[in-house]
């Protein structure tokens, strides 16, 4: 080990980490190779890793870990792609500094995260890092997975969906809710829904621009639900049930709920639903089963 | 001339030195050429193991990699799990992957092997089924070869038809199952068989097999196939599945049913099976990134089901599996026809009673699956 200093290193793997090491720690790096404390002053020391005869890649993965050691997608997606630049612009040509070892380095450090090494991974990193960086703050933020961001890979072009990623970074929706929306906003632009369609619905906020996108996404099925909803609506329902339409994945049923508060009391209601369930014998009367026979009919 | 469309088509064979001796790879090196065939100590390509990105699944379809299967070759149908109705099938995997490519194959949502595989070790696979057999062979059995590679789209290559075919001469009891999307039957229709050969195609309305079905033999040069198996003695059967929803549904699936009843009499066909639309909820994926969303598949409105899988509303299929049973029972109530992975709810609603109780298929769901085998399995997996 060597302590240099920031203007020595010939080169800068700068990914623009979100967190660092407090400046009274050195930075570090490997090779004349820069992987932490980017921006401190040109004289600002730095330890120099790589000792004589090489540098074995659980080594560097554990260093740059020791660095870096809670790393989100985004920030290892800028890392890839620092390093697929450094490469002479093909990303299958490495530093030439590691050009034997890369690929078992890289290994090792998606190891460190508890991620594998595969073409999908590298294909997710790629186009996340291609996405604007106020979105990517946002996935890093709320700590989206290279799955949750793996539909990033069916767009032939992410320019074409700004849009997707700026409502997103607006909203700042949950995890779960920001997965789905990306999800839906996708495949909507992918079937051709106008982006004027898919923002309007937006404009009420996460969660209820979320059920707008799923019954856009899913229409046959809205519409039936819908045509359930206010067939059930018309049941002449006692006034101490509440009844409503339900999906509850594939399957859809009326949900009815009433409170008791004794066996008296139940025995009664039940009457009451009694009544509805007569009700339902009346010709003419609309339910979801028969509306769901004019839907498809 | 058709083998040679097959011999183009494939870019490499990888060999396995432990397969090199096999009659499979000596049939191999007697068709490919010289440069398109390497022996190998390993699989090609280990490197892309894992779950494969979209181009890796595709490259996989293209190469072949011939090598002995490590492991049991005899499988109950993925249909036996808790929760659906299942039809007593049994499954013996003789390869991994499709040479074909259909938007909705459910082996998007498992296959981590870079290449396609075709076991070589057939001969291991006949041993264990004689081992059944020594307990099991007066009982009826179905065991289908269809489920993990098409059961005949490469047969040419392999021949593997010829030796089931024989080898099932010693169990009349037991029926041999293949399960195709392809049209390639000439290999086999002049071997000697015990009448307990099931020919089955995977059918969908000409529409569907265009748009969806990539690579397959088209409906027509299906069902031509499939009176050629029937004029030589052998059973065949039809699976309309997967259904797919696409606005002229109704009449493309009708004149489906309308197309097999012209050519085929119930009493020919021992059964039609019908299934909808269904996949893990991961495989959506690779479909998106491979096919678009240009899809009916891709674009299909699906949900979660209670075994996980993603599958149209169930309203919706009970009223595709009733539009299609119904125009078959028009034509004649004697036509034999049942819901494939399908919960014992879609059965009630589609007939009206459970599986076992539809009259014409009690045979097909009687639990008559040797308690000593579902005993085995369970050793199995312990």
């Amino acid at each position: 080990m060597l302590l240099t200093t920031i203007s020595q290193c010939n080169n800068c793997l700068d990914f623009s980490p979100l967190s660092s090491k407090p400046d009274t720690w050195p930075a570090v790096s490997i090779g004349g190779y820069l992987i932490s404390g980017f921006n401190r002053a040109a004289d600002a020391p730095v330890l120099e890793l790589l000792a004589a005869g090489g540098f074995a890649p659980e080594a560097f993965a554990q260093a740059f870990f020791n660095e870096h050691p809670a790393l989100s997608l985004p920030e290892l997606a800028r890392f890839w792609t620092k390093i697929s630049s450094l490469s002479a612009g093909s990303p299958d040509i490495w530093p030439d500094i590691w050009p034997e070892t890369w690929p078992e380095t890289w290994k090792q450090v998606l190891l460190k995260y508890s991620l594998r090494d595969s073409e999908t991974l590298k294909e997710t990193l790629l186009r996340v890092a291609a996405t604007p960086r106020d979105f990517q703050n946002w996935a890093s933020f709320r700590g989206l997975s290279a799955k949750d961001l793996g539909v990033l890979k069916s767009l032939p072009s992410l320019t074409d969906v700004d849009f997707v990623f700026s409502e997103i970074v607006r909203l700042d929706p949950t995890r779960s809710t920001g997965v789905s929306l990306l999800e839906l906003m996708v495949e909507l632009h992918l079937m051709g829904r106008a982006t004027t369609d898919i923002l309007k619905v937006l404009s009420e906020g996460a969660e209820a621009g979320l059920k707008k996108l799923q019954s856009m996404r899913n229409p046959m099925a809205a519409e039936r639900d819908l045509s359930a909803q206010a067939a059930v609506e018309n049941w002449p329902w006692p006034q101490y049930a509440q009844a409503k339409w339900t999906r509850l994945g594939d399957q859809s049923a009326v949900e009815v709920k009433f409170h008791f508060r004794s066996v008296e009391d139940f025995k009664r209601k039940l009457e009451g639903l009694e009544r509805v369930q007569n009700s339902l014998q009346t010709p003419g009367l609309p339910t979801p089963w028969k509306t769901e026979a004019k839907l498809h009919s | 001339m058709m083998i040679q469309n097959l011999i183009e088509k494939f870019q490499h064979i990888y060999i396995d030195e432990q397969s090199r001796g096999s009659k499979v790879a000596q049939r191999f090196v007697s068709l490919f050429p010289e440069e398109k065939i390497s022996f190998v100590s390993e699989m090609p390509r280990s490197e892309a193991r894992g779950s494969l990105s979209s181009k890796e699944f595709d490259r996989s379809k293209k190469e072949i990699f011939i090598t002995p299967f490590k492991g049991s070759f005899f499988k109950r149908c993925p249909g036996s799990k808790p929760g659906l109705a299942c039809c007593n099938y049994f499954v013996l995997n003789l390869g991994l992957q499709c040479d074909m490519n259909c938007s909705y194959c459910y082996l998007q949502s498992f296959i981590n092997t870079p290449v396609l595989t075709i076991y070589s070790n057939l001969d291991q696979a006949l041993s264990e089924l004689d081992e059944m057999g020594l307990k099991f062979s007066e009982q009826s059995m179905r065991i289908g070869t269809g489920e993990t590679i098409d059961s005949l789209s490469l047969d040419e290559l392999t021949l593997y038809s010829h030796e089931l075919i024989s080898f099932f001469k010693r169990y009349p009891n037991w029926r041999l199952e293949f399960k195709t999307k392809s049209d390639r039957v000439e290999q086999f229709l002049n071997t000697e068989h015990a009448g307990n050969v099931i020919v089955s195609w995977s059918v969908n309305p000409e529409f569907i097999v265009s748009s969806e079905e990539h690579s397959t033999a088209s409906l027509a040069a299906r069902l031509d196939a499939a009176e050629k198996c029937l004029a030589r003695g052998f059973q065949i059967a039809f699976h309309i599945d997967p259904m797919v929803w696409h606005p002229e549904w109704r009449e493309n699936y009708l004149g489906l049913v309308d197309e097999i009843v012209r050519r085929f009499e119930p009493s020919q066909i021992p059964y039609i099976s019908l299934g909808a639309l269904r996949f893990q909820p991961e495989q959506r994926h690779l479909m998106r990134e491979r096919f678009g969303l240009k899809s009916y598949v891709t674009q299909a409105e699906v949900f979660t089901s209670p075994d996980g899988k993603m599958r149209y509303d169930a309203d919706m299929r009970q009223e595709m599996f009733a539009h299609v049973i119904a125009r078959f029972k028009e034509h004649d109530p004697l036509w034999k026809v049942f819901l494939c992975m399908e919960t014992p709810e879609s059965w009630i609603s589609t007939y009206q009673a459970p599986p076992r109780r539809v009259a014409g298929l009690e045979e097909l769901f009687d639990p008559k699956v040797p308690a000593a085998i579902l005993a085995d399995e369970k050793r199995d997996l312990l």
